[in-house]
This record gives C-alpha cells, structure tokens and sequence, in this order.
C-alpha cells in the first residue's frame, strides 16, 4: 500500500514539476512576444468606410499600401446610417478608433464645425504638398467648410438621368433638357405605352429631399441665401415643387415610400419612361441582360435644367487618430491618379480627378464617363451648414405633404420656410 | 447573519454590472435632459425648457399620437387574433402538433427581416398583397405610401409577427386548465361554446391581462418597423416617439432634447409597468 502510495506521488510529483516547466517556457515565450508588442506596436491603420462599392475600392488601396509600405489597413464597412452613428459617437466618445473615416458631404460641416475632422489645408501645408488641379473642382469644393479643407474627394458621384431611347423615338419626343420637356415626355408615354412616364424616388428624409432638389435647382430656387436665411419660399421654389407633384401623376401608386431598390426594379423591368435621379453605380446593370430588359435602351444624361447634386464620398482624419501622418499619407496614395484608376476598373469605384473620366481604359468600360463629368463640372452641393440633417428632414416632411396632397405646393413651401427659420435662428 | 452577507456578496456582481449598464445611462439621461446640450459642447443648465417645448412641439404631439394609435391598435387586435387562435387550439386534433410551431414561426425572426420582405409583399407594382387584392377585383392599395393607411400597415406587420406571442402564452394557460372540468360541464350538457364562455374565458382572465400589458409596454418602443418600413412618411403619417427621440440626439445632436422626451416616454410606460406589477403580484398571492 505504502508502495503504492509513494508511487503514485511520485508519479504526480514529476508531472507538477513537468508542469511548471512547461508553464514557466511558455510564460517567457509569452512574456517575450508581449515585451516586443509592447515595446514596438506595428503600425496599424484603422478606416471607417461605408459598405459595398466604396469599401470594396478602399480595401484594394489597402492591400496595395501594406504591400507598400508594411503598414497593416484595416477596413470597418458600415451601412449608410450606421456609419453616420458610428461616426458621430466614437467621435464624441473620443475614442480614437479610425485613423481615416469616410463620410457622405453633407456630413463634412456638421462634422467639422464640431471640431471632430483633422485641417488637411494645415497638413498639407506643412509638407509643402499641394493639391493636383486635376481633382475636379466641385469634389474639391464639397471638401471643404468655411474655405478650410477638412476631408479630400474619394468618390465622384454625381445624380445623372436617364430616359428611354427607343420610347422617346417611337413618340417623336427631343431629348429632355428642361423639367417641362420632361413633364410633357412623362404625360405621352404613360398614355400612349401604358407604362409609368416617370419615378419619383420619394421615401421620407434623405430620398425625397435629394430627388427633388435638381428640379428645385433648376428652377433658380436655393435652400438657404447667404445670410443664412430661408429661400425656400419663393415663386422659383413654388413653381418646382408644383412640377415635382405634377410628376406624381406620371408615376405608380406608393411613389411617395419608393427607395432607390424600387426605382431601379422599374427602370431595369422597362417599366419607367424617364427617371430623373440615377446614380452612376445603377448604370452598369442596366446593360445586364440577365438584371436588365432594357439593354440598350437607355440613354443617360445630365439631369434636364443642368443643375445635378453632387453626393461626393469624402475621406478625412478625426482628430482623435494616434496615426495622423500616416493617414495622410493613406489618402494621398489612396487618391493618386494609378490608384483611383485600378479601384475604378477593378471596383466601379466613381473617381475625383477629370483626367480619368477620359482615360480610355476607363470609357471603354464605362461608356457613360463623359456624360458624368460632365453633370460633376455643374454639380450644386447642398447647402453648407450643420443643422443640414434637421433642415432636411423638415423640407422631407413638407415636400411629403404637398405629395401627399394635405398642403398645396404654396402652403408646404411657406410652412417649411416658417420652420427651418426656427431652426437655422436656433443655432 | 453570515450566510446572508455572503448571498449579498455573491449578488454584488450583477448589482454592480446592472448599476453601470442600466442605472448610470438612467440617471445620466435625466440629469442631460435638463441641460442644454445642442450648440456647443458645453451643457448648459435649462430647468424645464426641453421638456415644455417637447410638449409644445407639432411633431411631438404627431408621434405621441401615432403611437397611441400603433399601441392600441396591434395590442387589441393582437390580443383577439391571439385569444382565437388559442381557443381553436386548446382541442385537440389532427396536424395540432404540426399546426403549433409553425404558427409561432414569425416570432422568431429578426424583424428586420421581416420589414424587408413584407417591403417587398406590400410593393404597389409587383407586391403579392396587391396581386391577389387585383385577383379579386378591387383597387390595388398603396399600403406604405398612403398617409391614411400606412400606420396600419405596420400594424399589419406588428401583428403577423407578435400574434404568434400572445397565441402562445394564451394557448399555454388554455392547456393548463384541468380537463375534469370539461368533463365535468360536458356531462352537464354544455357545448364547446359555453365551456369556452363559462370555464375558459374566466380562466384565462389573468393570462390575457399580462398578454396585453407585455404587448402594450413593446409596442410603445416601436422604432425597428418604422425605421425599415416607412422612415416615418409619407408626410408625418408614422412618426413615433423612439423613432423622434432617435432623429432628435442623433441626427441634430440635441442630446438634451432627445433625452427629455426619452425621460416623458419611459414615465408613461413606467406606469404601464407599475399595473403589471400589480397584477402579477396579485396573481402570485391569490
């Protein structure tokens, strides 16, 4: 028994031992990787993007620019209103979690007025770098807040339109260059072809807003004057609301909750005439004729009245990031004319600088290029303020109104002028 | 003594994970909410001015309203639907055991995914909803685009999905009730129908009034439905509170705003929830 016993603890005993070797290598192991993590963090870039195409575009950059420069790029991809969120809470958390993020222009003055988003005018003035005048200037614009540069242009994009060709030959119809050539084109082809003459892109908040305003443009009407005042009340502003309600007719039943899923199921089922807002990332299916019945038959255009949205893509540096330098140095490779070119031929990634709109390669590819840097040249932006998300959803909810028939055009217009004077007084 | 301190030690964790995550984000939101935090950075001290103008405000009083007529509109049709559903099936019959989950199917799926397809069933053009109603020969609906009926198609929404719930709960006290009884009233000579008036209904009282609270306290956080469905248009037809107070801090960073009208919303549920507990308690002691 005795035997045994001392058997048995010898046995335990050289297994205790064996395991505080073993313990004690793999703790120094350890404890010597740790040392050398802490003692040399590796550079390491982290980028808030948003989802899909964009983020596609960022993560070829990234692969290149580790290859590069040994720098590890780590891409964060969010929806459209999960970026904005993720932005807006890290940026009050200061917690210094992106080194680079991109955001949609109207986002750059709420953000930079709040102090969130690095001066890249500074940056680049302190390494003696300036901006290639290749950067188309609207884009380069967009950029900026109160004359300061706070983001630079990653995305190009643009509203463009887009009609159908054969419809419009077999009705004898020009090419719409104004709203009423298309309120005229929408009437003919919705009562002779039976199918609907035009979309409005008409959910609540962003959608509605966005598809109204090249018709609002063109019309000579403005948001906000320079004094900050409201403009939207005026015979200009009136008058484009009363053809945007006039187009209503011209479209199918729930126009008023259609998102962009929507307008493009009608346009690519060839069941739309004209559409006044396509964005360029829509265009490529249209010539898909397993996504498309109408290849070949559509025509894209700058929006009729010349007087599109921009809705440029921006990246810029919160001021929270431990690795401004490098990410400068990220956007500047991101930005290079060789990069844009491989992200927009390998991703569809619309580019900011001129020159690629007329690069071969890239028309060959993308036929519609020119007509697109064309619409960007005479591209408007949203107005320039930081309350521009309430001021949006006010103008949604009384565009929605005179859509919906409760308010005439006249009465939703002086209403929300009424209100948005509230609001840009309160700030 | 001893045995009782170390209880409250072995507590002492969740007490303290449930001050940090739930009591300190409380407090905090009703000590914003009477500060001014919109402009600057700094707060600024306001007494009660965000929650008079909340109470004076347009859009307010709009999504108060909605609300009430979302909470009252899916908890009673929710709670009959749910009551029927459960009373056809406390008998039992063939496919019973079938029947059961896949009625409870819809409860389990993340709403969001079930926003994006009835999107696409209530689509005006190519929606299945407005196929049959054509089939039939009516007038097609324009179900998320018309300010008179969009509130009621997310109700629609709400009640494919969370009818299932309260079918479940009744149905579950229905099963429970003693079958001597039945027996009993069946020898007595009543039918289906007065068993059901006489011993069921009686018996399910207490169920369907937690039903209805429970349903009543989440529907009155709607926010998801809005969200994906209609973004609160067409004009302000589905403007609801959370879906405000979440524009308001969010969208404006008007953080002591937004958490005012958090603060008037979580006292009105709160005394949904002080009759719950209520009846519960009451329940347990009977």
């Amino acid at each position: 028994m005795v035997n045994v016993r001392k058997n048995k603890l010898g046995i335990s005993r050289a297994i205790l031992i064996g395991a505080i070797i073993v313990v004690v290598i793999v703790a120094a192991v350890g404890g010597y990787f740790a040392y050398q993590q802490i003692a040399k963090p590796p550079a390491k870039l982290v980028v808030a993007a948003r989802s899909g195409t964009y983020a596609e575009g960022l993560k070829i950059a990234a692969k290149e620019f580790s290859a590069k420069y040994g720098v590890e790029v780590i891409v964060h991809a969010f929806g459209y209103k999960g970026l904005h969120d993720k932005l807006v809470t890290e940026m009050l958390e200061k917690t210094g979690a992106f080194d680079v993020v991109m955001l949609d222009d109207p986002w750059l003055p709420e953000f930079a007025a709040r102090g969130f988003l690095v001066d890249i005018d500074a940056m680049l003035k302190e390494r003696g770098i300036t901006l290639d005048p290749d950067f188309i200037p609207t884009c380069i614009e967009v950029s900026r807040y109160k004359a300061k540069l706070y983001a630079l242009p990653y995305v190009g994009n643009v509203q463009l339109s887009a009609y159908r060709k054969d419809l419009f030959e077999k009705y004898g119809l020009p090419e719409p260059k104004t709203w009423e050539d298309v309120l005229h084109a929408a009437k003919v082809i919705t009562e002779k072809e039976g199918i609907y003459g035009y979309v409005i892109r008409g959910k609540k908040g962003n959608p509605v807003v966005t598809n109204f305003l090249p018709i609002f443009w063109a019309y000579g009407a403005r948001i906000v004057d320079e004094g900050g005042k409201p403009r939207v009340y005026s015979p200009e502003g009136v008058e484009s609301l009363k053809v945007f309600v006039e187009l209503k007719k011209y479209s199918p039943a729930g126009t008023e909750n259609f998102g962009s899923a929507e307008v493009r199921a009608l346009l690519l089922e060839g069941k739309v005439g004209i559409v006044g807002e396509v964005w360029p990332a829509w265009v490529p299916d249209l010539e898909d004729p397993t996504k498309s019945k109408v290849v070949g038959k559509v025509k894209i255009i700058p929006p009729p009245g010349a007087k599109p949205m921009i809705g440029a893509w921006l990246l810029g540096i919160p001021v929270t990031s431990k690795n401004k330098d490098l990410a400068l140095k990220f956007m500047l490779f991101t930005l290079s004319k060789e990069m844009q070119k491989k992200m927009t031929l390998e991703a569809g990634v619309p580019p900011t600088r001129a020159s690629l709109y007329r690069d071969s390669d890239i028309v060959a590819k993308y036929p519609w290029y020119p007509v697109q840097l064309e619409a960007l040249m005479t591209a408007r932006m949203r107005p320039r303020i930081p309350v521009w998300k309430k001021v949006e959803d006010t103008l949604a909810s009384y565009i929605h109104a005179a859509l919906t028939g409760e308010l005439t055009s006249e009465e939703a217009l002086r209403k929300a002028n009424e209100e948005l004077a509230k609001i840009l007084a309160s700030t | 003594m001893d045995r009782h301190y170390v209880g409250l030690l072995m507590v002492l964790p969740a007490i303290v994970i449930m001050a940090v995550l739930t009591l300190y984000p409380i407090f905090y939101s009703i000590y914003l909410s009477f500060h001014d935090f919109s402009a600057s950075h700094r707060l600024k001290y306001v007494g009660l001015s965000n929650f008079m103008s909340s109470i004076g405000n347009r859009l307010f009083q709009i999504s108060f309203m909605n609300t009430v007529l979302f909470v009252v509109g899916a908890t009673v049709t929710e709670v009959i639907l749910g009551l029927c559903l459960a009373l056809i099936f406390m008998w039992e019959f063939r496919g019973r055991g079938i029947l059961v989950p896949l009625i409870v199917l819809p409860m389990m799926l993340p709403t969001i995914v079930v926003c994006s397809f009835w999107r696409i069933l209530m689509h005006t053009e190519f929606g299945v909803l407005n196929a049959m109603i054509k089939l039939l020969g009516f007038k097609p609906i324009n179900w998320l685009g018309s300010s008179n009926i969009a509130l009621w198609s997310i109700v629609l929404v709400d009640l494919w999905q969370y009818t299932p719930f309260v079918f479940l709960i009744l149905y579950a006290g229905a099963i429970s009730i003693p079958r001597h009884i039945f027996e009993a009233a069946i020898i007595d000579g009543a039918n289906r129908l007065q068993i059901i008036r006489y011993h069921v209904i009686p018996f399910l009282k207490p169920y369907i009034v937690i039903v209805a609270l429970l349903r009543i306290i989440d529907t009155f956080r709607i926010f998801d439905k809005v969200y994906a469905l209609t973004a609160g248009g067409p004009g302000n037809a589905t403007e609801v509170l959370t879906f405000l107070i979440y524009k308001i801090a969010f969208r404006y960073y008007e953080f002591g705003l937004g958490s005012a009208q958090a603060i008037i919303m979580l006292c009105i549920v709160l005394i949904v929830v002080c009759f719950y507990i209520i009846l519960t308690r009451r329940g347990r002691t009977r």
